[in-house]
């Protein structure tokens, strides 16, 4: 028929082909880089999933890479279904050694991987991409690192450009990412305005919270196991001094106090929390004196899942229930939480550290910081009764215990021989070998088999003094161990073993003496492990020092900081201003991307030369030649020619350079040519059209 | 019903559109109200476990949303759409509307309907001027007015559902369904006996009479391939009886089969004289148009069809 129809039932066949019935379909490079992105959300929890877990989503992510290689292979319903099926069997059977919070989070990461087998609609897809994020979010749950933090924030861009990906299938994925990178960006001062102002709302409900295994200090401790706990180089807590910070061999960290004793193992005696809640030691904590200068300081604990935390003694009780965590303070000059610590807790103390340890000592509390078993370590025991009476002044007899630590043939050493029979006696009079359980465990039981009362405490020693930020770093290794006797009138006394035999250990901290022994062998990407090296080590302490302010302003923000900040930025609290403020800050959002965008669609003229070929259409137009919507340049050149033949060559290179710059695909190179090409027939052909006038002009005086 | 009144005020047809904040709506997709209950989700999630980093990321998601309305809203907004007056074709047939769009700089995911018809979906729109087809299709012939034209995208992640209904008062014109007539049925007709001569003569060379500079328009057929190919340019063949031949096409001629069926066959012949270049008149009875060719004669004739009365 006519060339017009056919033209145009051409495209109708296209049309037709691009939206016939909805199907969803993902461009095969989106549907890679989803994989990609499935692959990197999981990955975030591999330490979180147990084996069989990560052998299965393993399966399902081969077996969607596999429909991705090759599109013909579909997978039958029914072996979803069977693998669905056998997942949630799995989960179930193993709920109850997971606990609740890691059930739901492996049935989350299942979930995950198996909707990527059947991608079959668009709620499919929107289903996988919010999946994708809840497991960014619950990665959250177990680390809130400045590191992880801004792994899921980026992982978050690649999960959103996935999603933009699918509505602009035309962009390069590279550009996507940019895109969705700079609309995150766009959102963050939003985000960051509600994350100050929005107010702060206490928990609806119970959840359940990680149970990891717990790290750092154990509860109990037996001298004969070897220290594993002083080769970690893992962060125990921060602490930022308000005032100055005290000598190094002033920070002990009291953790907890073990009086228990069994011949082996020392452990916190039982009763511990009971006694707490008793009026009679409220009483006495209240009414403990507190004397000398009060040392502040914020502690930013690491997640340890245990319920004791870090404080200098004496505490003052009044500071306790200002903080965020609901804090306890322990007869035993300790203090701990309500709850175990799952993540990172700040909370501030003050501390005399120069009053006494001296609240009346119970019978019951005598006798027990007294007790030995009957028959253990002999030979110990019998020194002690030789050393009460040469010494019977209790504090002289110390002393003389620690004179026999130094003068003999005793060595520090972070991994002693294991010790069997009575260990306390075979370390004392036979390995010599020991780090600071051993030396304390030693003292406390002789003090305690000459008639004082004493017990060991454990804790930390020390810290790393940051000098940008100012805070001190106590990680795993600072781990420590010493002794308290109950002297009269003075109260519970420290004493540290560890000092007579290795003094470097209390007024300098382990570290050195590890690098000898060459301990942190177990991660060679270990910044600790490289201390010697200075830059390594400034650079280690910076980035220590910019996890310490984003554990401190972003992880320590609670609802106590952001009153008194906006109190003080405003004055008295009013729902009306931070609704205010909230709206300020969406506006000024909004403003800022409306003349962005703004800007983009007005500063950016038509290229030069489809701007030119629009002005010559135009002057044609005024001589009746217009070009139809749908007409090709070529016929339209060929129109333009029959009517005014003087034109033609000029006029068909223009089209010809016109043609090639709107459809092919050039090179910078060619461009450039092609372009001052066009320009120069530009020139020609709008003067022979201008002689065109003149002619028409004459011929109609004519 | 009110709603469609409304829109009349707010957008009056004209020719020519441009996408401004005042002819554009942004709603949230069924996506978006997931999205946001998600977020309430998260930052329940936060609240409940005092974590700030999953609080912050809840807070991050809400911008987001406001970030992508705001990104939906310029991927629609400063685009100019202008289209034609009318378009024309045949029942159950895709009609194709030229569409005129130009946007000042790069746009995706457009997607175009008129009400109830097929859509088309535009997945990237360059800087500069572009013509799209956007299809009709009717079922009978006829005059019609395909209404306001939807246009939409989800944009940027599926959050929002940017659209407008903008009407540019154009028309349709449906002519009929074009059904071949069998030979049988032509020789029963009547209307072929009587110009049995054409019939003849038509392919005759003996009756070629002159060659004349081609008109744009005439059909390819009859250009004189051998003089082009020599060099002589485009020239047409003009055959000595189509001059005073009188043929008519009349609805009278056509089987016996209901009006309908009757149009239906006269577009075909409508057609098929057209395209060999002969020379006819159309006789519908009251309506008549006189015998002659070319594109206009075509169309009209066509019209005529479309329009005679049911």
């Amino acid at each position: 028929m006519f060339n017009g129809v056919s033209h145009l039932s051409e495209i109708t066949l296209m049309t037709k082909k691009s939206l016939s019935p909805e199907r969803f379909s993902l461009s095969p490079q989106n549907s890679w880089v989803l994989l990609l992105c499935q692959c990197l959300n999981l990955s975030l929890l591999i330490s979180e999933l147990s084996a069989w877990m990560l052998a299965i989503i393993s399966l399902c992510l081969c077996g969607r890479a596999l429909m991705l290689i090759k599109p013909a292979l579909e997978l039958h319903r029914i072996i979803i279904l069977l693998l669905a099926c056998s997942g949630c069997l799995a989960i179930a059977a193993s709920g109850r050694e997971l606990g609740v919070l890691l059930s739901m989070l492996h049935l989350l990461c299942f979930a995950y991987s198996l909707k990527g087998l059947e991608l079959n609609s668009r709620k499919d897809f929107y289903q996988i991409i919010l999946l994708g994020i809840f497991i960014l979010a619950s990665v959250l749950i177990f680390s809130q690192s400045l590191f992880i933090s801004f792994l899921v924030i980026g992982l978050l861009v690649l999960n959103f450009t996935v999603l933009l990906a699918y509505f602009s299938p035309t962009q390069s994925i590279k550009k996507t990412m940019i895109k969705s990178a700079k609309a995150v960006m766009q959102s963050f001062p939003l985000a960051i305005v509600l994350f100050i102002v929005f107010p702060r709302l206490s928990p609806f409900w119970q959840v359940p919270s990680a149970k990891s295994a717990q790290t750092g200090l154990s509860e109990s401790v037996t001298p004969g196991d070897i220290a594993n706990l002083a080769r970690s180089s893992e962060l125990a807590f921060r602490v930022k001094f308000t005032n100055d910070i005290p000598q190094y061999n002033q920070l002990y960290w009291r953790a907890m106090v073990m009086d228990d004793f069994d011949g082996r193992t020392w452990q916190q005696s039982k009763n511990i929390r009971l006694k707490s809640t008793d009026n009679a030691t409220k009483i006495t904590l209240d009414t403990r004196k507190l004397v000398g200068p009060q040392t502040r300081y914020q502690v930013i604990a690491e997640p340890s899942y245990q319920r004791w935390l870090f404080s200098l003694a004496v505490v003052d009780p009044k500071s306790l229930p200002a903080n965020q965590v609901n804090l306890l303070a322990l007869p035993n000059y300790t203090i701990e939480s309500s709850k175990p610590i799952s993540q990172t807790t700040s909370y501030q103390v003050t501390s005399y550290t120069e009053t006494l340890l001296n609240s009346s000592l119970s019978d019951s509390e005598r006798l027990k910081n007294l007790l030995i078993p009957i028959g253990s370590n002999p030979k110990l025991q019998a020194q002690a009764k030789k050393l009460k009476l040469a010494y019977p002044d209790e504090m002289q007899r110390a002393q003389s215990i620690l004179d026999i630590i130094r003068e003999e043939n005793f060595y520090y050493t972070l991994t002693p021989p294991l010790l069997s029979g009575d260990e306390l006696d075979h370390f004392f009079y036979q390995t010599k070998k020991g780090f600071c359980v051993h030396y304390a465990s030693v003292f406390t039981f002789m003090m305690r088999s000459s008639g004082v009362p004493a017990r060991l405490v454990a804790g930390y020693l020390g810290g790393e003094y940051n000098e940008q930020s100012g805070h001190l770093s106590i990680y795993q290794y600072d781990a420590h161990a010493w002794a308290e006797i109950w002297i009269d009138n003075q109260g519970w006394v420290r004493v540290d073993p560890t000092s007579a035999v290795n003094p470097e250990r209390i007024e300098s901290g382990l570290s050195q003496s590890l690098q000898q022994e060459g301990l942190f062998n177990d991660d060679l990407l270990n910044l600790h492990r490289y201390k010697h090296l200075a830059w390594v080590n400034t650079l280690r302490l910076q980035l220590d020092s910019l996890d310490y302010q984003w554990a401190r302003l972003v992880l320590g923000y609670s609802s106590k900081i952001q009153y008194d900040l906006l109190t003080q930025w405003f004055g008295n609290f009013r729902a009306w201003k931070i609704g205010a403020i909230i709206g300020g800050a969406l506006a000024l959002m909004m403003l800022i991307i409306w003349l962005v965008n703004f800007k983009k669609s007005k500063n950016k003229p038509l290229s030069k030369w489809l701007s030119q070929y629009q002005q010559i259409i135009a002057i044609l137009k005024t001589k009746g030649l217009d070009k139809p919507m749908n007409m090709p340049a070529r016929q339209y050149s060929d129109l333009v020619i029959q009517r005014y033949p003087s034109l033609g060559v000029s006029f068909i290179a223009y089209t010809q350079c016109f043609e090639a710059l709107m459809y092919q695909t050039l090179t910078n190179e060619d461009k450039e040519q092609r372009l001052s090409e066009m320009t120069q027939y530009h020139k020609q052909v709008k003067a022979q059209l201008k002689k065109l006038k003149g002619k028409e002009h004459n011929s109609s005086i004519d | 019903m009110r709603f469609n009144r409304w829109l009349k005020r707010r957008i009056p047809p004209a020719s020519m559109h441009k996408l401004t904040n005042r002819n554009i709506f942004i709603m949230p997709s069924r996506f978006g109200f997931v999205y946001l209950i998600f977020v309430i989700l998260l930052f329940l999630l936060a609240t409940n476990y005092q974590n700030n980093i999953i609080m912050l990321l809840s807070y991050l998601m809400a911008s987001v949303f406001i970030t992508t309305m705001m990104h939906s809203f310029f991927n629609v907004s400063a685009i100019e759409l202008s289209a034609d007056k009318t378009a024309a074709g045949y029942a159950k047939k895709n009609i194709c509307f030229p569409i005129k769009i130009s946007s000042p700089n790069k746009r995706l995911d457009l997607h175009f309907r008129f009400d109830d018809q097929e859509a088309f979906h535009l997945p990237e729109c360059d800087q500069g001027e572009q013509t799209i087809y956007v299809s009709c299709r009717y079922e009978e012939r006829g005059i019609y007015y395909p209404g306001r034209l939807k246009v939409w995208s989800e944009y940027s992640l599926g959050l929002f559902i940017t659209w407008t209904r903008i009407d540019f008062g154009n028309q349709c014109n449906v002519y009929p369904e074009a059904i071949p007539l069998n030979i049988s049925q032509r020789d029963f007709s009547g209307a072929i006996k009587e110009n049995a001569s054409v019939e003849n003569n038509k392919l005759g060379i003996d009756d070629f009479f002159e060659l004349k500079t081609h008109i744009s328009g005439e059909p390819l057929s009859r250009i004189a391939w051998k003089q082009f190919a020599r060099g002589q340019g485009r020239l047409t063949k003009h055959y000595h009886e189509q001059q005073g031949a009188n043929c008519w096409l009349k609805i009278t001629d056509m089987p016996n089969q209901g009006v309908e069926k009757q149009l239906q066959y006269l577009c075909f012949l409508v057609n098929e004289y057209h395209h060999l270049g002969q020379i006819f008149g159309l006789d519908l009875g009251q309506d008549k148009i006189p015998p002659s060719q070319g594109e206009h004669h075509f169309k009209q004739c066509l019209m005529a069809l479309a329009i005679y009365p049911k």
